[in-house]
């Protein structure tokens, strides 16, 4: 989702289907693109692939038929990136993209947060309970990042290495890269952000560490595949040497930047915003267990639920515990209307209690505050009102009480 | 299990039979190719044979070849080591403990297809950038999408700095050069521009070339300015520019630098670009 949300942002105002229009004389097809006499299409066909794949990244990042979107978004984006490298140069930051799309063509990263998820949850309300397991599945498309990251730097190591020896470390070579860059448009890869690079070109003292560390991280960063230490101090060192070739010689690599974002620990960092949820007191939302709709509206809610911070009670089949904890609450109309009794002990009903739990499951931060404005309180209230009028109606069975104590 | 015991003794033989390409076959067919005999369409690959030795080529191959069949080795080597089923187990074992060892939940695999699938990107992607890093092609002549990522690992010379820039000479009176930026002439960006001027200007018919491309600059320059893309003046040529700058520490003279006229196209006689 946040891999191709950047995607997204990264493209957005990028006009690649200008490629098509270009003059013939500055084409020269490098690598897979000579090999499978991959063409320019004309401007028209460009744009057409171009906003398909807009759509696709879309499709993508919000995880709407996510096997057939991501590999479409893999085969188009594959094209589109490719075309410009064989006009003149080559971005050594783009084809890392077209590895992580191959790899999320051939995952199943539509399981987890997902459109596709919920939908699925909204069918199959039984299921919701069980979200997908910790497997390999899930894992490798972040393992094979790891690799491919790992040997970009490695070979980028190996390369300094082979064509400048330690001279690249004990010489001047660097101070005369910043040098270089400094020099406006004596740099066409655009200038850099500062001109802290002048200042450290006169200090070796500080340049030739710089350059010493650079190669160790880059050489270092294969570590990272097996070592846990390796990577907490290997891959925020590589991030800060691309941070610094951006401040101080031009080139960006925020490309490069939506890769980091493989090393981070997701599955620690849920765990850790969980346990902190934990401490914070928990709703309790009451419905009817024989309600098709409410059972599919708990179904998408405790997916979307991601800090847990909401209870659902079944109140025709687990009434007694209900009794037990809520004794001022009645079943009947704990089964004809849907209720939330707040962390703070309050009682809400209908539009009231969606309103109360918009708070706590952060997708609906954004519209929350909406749900305040005058008016649609009213309007939310009435249009509850209708849907659970007619739910019997749309294939609900009227529910069989349990015996209440 | 035959085929476990055949695996080993196939890579190695695999490992022999490339050498022995490398080594003897190469050289000798690329000696036979400099002496007229063989396949006239490999022969035409040996560019300037009456200049240079049949050794001459030798060297360059052997050159590419060695270490590009050191590191298939390597992989070879490795491979065929891990057909041992205990050699297996030990590497298994090794990545499990590096990885946490059993105070991390193992996850179950995905299935025995998209096991196959994934092995084999990972398999290109390294195999593919590990040879790269073998051949090591000249830096923007890569195999995209591998490459050995040579960028900034030569050792530049500090003074001068020489690149070929296309400046736009407005219609106006007097009239002014701006620099042709990828504000103007999108879809290009500075880069990928001068890596074509330095390549026309060193191919045989680099007139035509350096023609053309600045006749496409004008046209593009033409129709942003058009599509309201930016506010600017008309054109009346395109001129492209080697720029020399003689560097010192503290980019002093980064506005001065010297100028020499490579090639121009005015409006009035732009030749079509060939699209």
């Amino acid at each position: 989702m946040l891999f191709f949300s950047l995607m997204l942002f990264f493209f957005r105002g990028r006009d690649l289907s200008a490629w098509g229009d270009v003059s013939k004389v500055f084409w020269r097809p490098v690598g897979v693109v000579a090999l499978l006499h991959v063409p320019v299409l004309p401007q028209p066909a460009m744009a057409a692939i171009a906003a398909a794949w807009k759509v696709l990244l879309i499709a993508s990042a919000v995880g709407l038929f996510t096997r057939f979107a991501t590999a479409g978004a893999f085969v188009l984006g594959a094209y589109l990136i490719a075309i410009p490298e064989s006009f003149g140069k080559i971005h050594h930051a783009d084809a890392i993209l077209v590895w992580a799309m191959a790899a999320f063509a051939l995952s199943r990263s539509g399981d987890g947060w997902s459109l596709d998820a919920l939908i699925r949850a909204a069918r199959r309300p039984e299921d919701a309970a069980n979200p997908p397991a910790a497997r390999g599945e899930y894992t490798w498309p972040i393992r094979m990042m790891w690799l491919v990251m790992s040997i970009i730097f490695f070979n980028a190591g190996v390369s300094k290495l082979r064509h400048s020896g330690l001279a690249w470390v004990t010489s001047d070579v660097l101070a005369t890269y910043f040098i270089h860059s400094n020099y406006g448009i004596g740099r066409p890869a655009g200038p850099p952000t500062s001109e802290w690079g002048l200042w450290f070109a006169r200090h070796p003292a500080l340049f030739r560490p710089m350059a010493g560390l650079s190669l160790l991280f880059e050489l270092s960063l294969p570590l990272a595949l097996f070592s846990r230490w390796a990577r907490r101090i290997v891959v925020p060192g590589v991030f800060a040497l691309q941070v610094g070739i951006t401040l101080l010689m031009g080139p960006d690599f925020l490309r490069f930047a939506f890769c980091y974002l493989f090393w981070v620990p997701w599955a620690s960092v849920g765990d850790r915003m969980r346990k902190a949820a934990e401490t914070l007191r928990r709703h309790h939302f009451l419905y009817d267990g024989s309600c098709g709709i409410c059972r599919k509206t708990v179904a998408v809610l405790s997916r979307l639920d991601l800090w847990k911070r909401i209870v659902f009670h079944d109140a025709l089949n687990g009434w007694a515990e209900i009794h037990a904890a809520f004794p001022g609450l009645s079943q009947d109309d704990c089964l004809e209307t849907m209720h939330v009794v707040t962390a703070s002990g309050e009682v809400k009903t209908g539009f009231d209690a969606y309103r109360a739990i918009s708070w706590s499951i952060p997708l609906f931060w954004p519209i929350a505050p909406l749900l305040y404005v005058p008016g649609v309180p009213l309007a939310g209230r009435r249009v509850y009102a209708r849907v659970a009028r007619n739910r019997h109606r749309a294939g609900c069975p009227v529910p069989e009480r349990s015996a209440a104590p | 299990m035959r085929g476990r015991r055949l695996a080993p003794v196939l890579i190695l033989a695999g490992v022999a039979v490339l050498w022995v390409g490398v080594e003897i076959a190469a050289p000798a067919a690329i000696r036979n190719l400099h002496a007229g005999r063989g396949p006239v369409a490999l022969q035409r690959r040996l560019e300037g044979r009456e200049r240079h030795s049949a050794e001459h080529y030798v060297t360059v191959w052997l050159g590419r070849a060695r270490p590009a069949a050191a590191v298939l080795t390597v992989a070879a080597l490795l491979a065929a080591a891990l057909t041992i089923p205990a050699a297996r187990r030990s590497f298994h074992e090794a990545v499990h403990r590096a990885t946490g060892g059993d105070s991390v939940p193992q996850p179950e695999p995905p299935p025995r297809p998209r096991r196959i699938a994934v092995a084999g990107l990972a398999v290109l992607f390294a195999g593919g950038s590990l040879v790269e890093l073998a051949i090591d092609p000249p830096y923007r002549g890569e195999h995209w999408p591998f490459s050995q990522y040579r960028m900034y690992s030569e050792t530049p010379r500090r003074s001068p700095l020489v690149g070929l820039r296309p400046f736009g000479v407005t219609a106006e009176d007097p009239p002014r050069e701006i620099l042709l930026d990828g504000r103007y002439i999108r879809p290009f960006d500075g880069s990928r521009l001068a890596a074509s001027w330095n390549r026309f200007v060193q191919e045989p018919d680099r007139e035509r070339l350096l023609q053309a491309g600045l006749a496409d600059c004008l046209r593009r320059y033409e129709l942003r300015r058009a599509g309201g893309a930016f506010e600017g003046p008309p054109l009346q040529a395109v001129r492209l520019y080697r720029l020399t700058w003689d560097v010192d520490d503290r980019a002093s003279t980064r506005d001065a630098p010297r100028r020499e006229l490579i090639c121009e196209v005015r409006a009035s006689n732009a030749p079509t670009p060939s699209r």
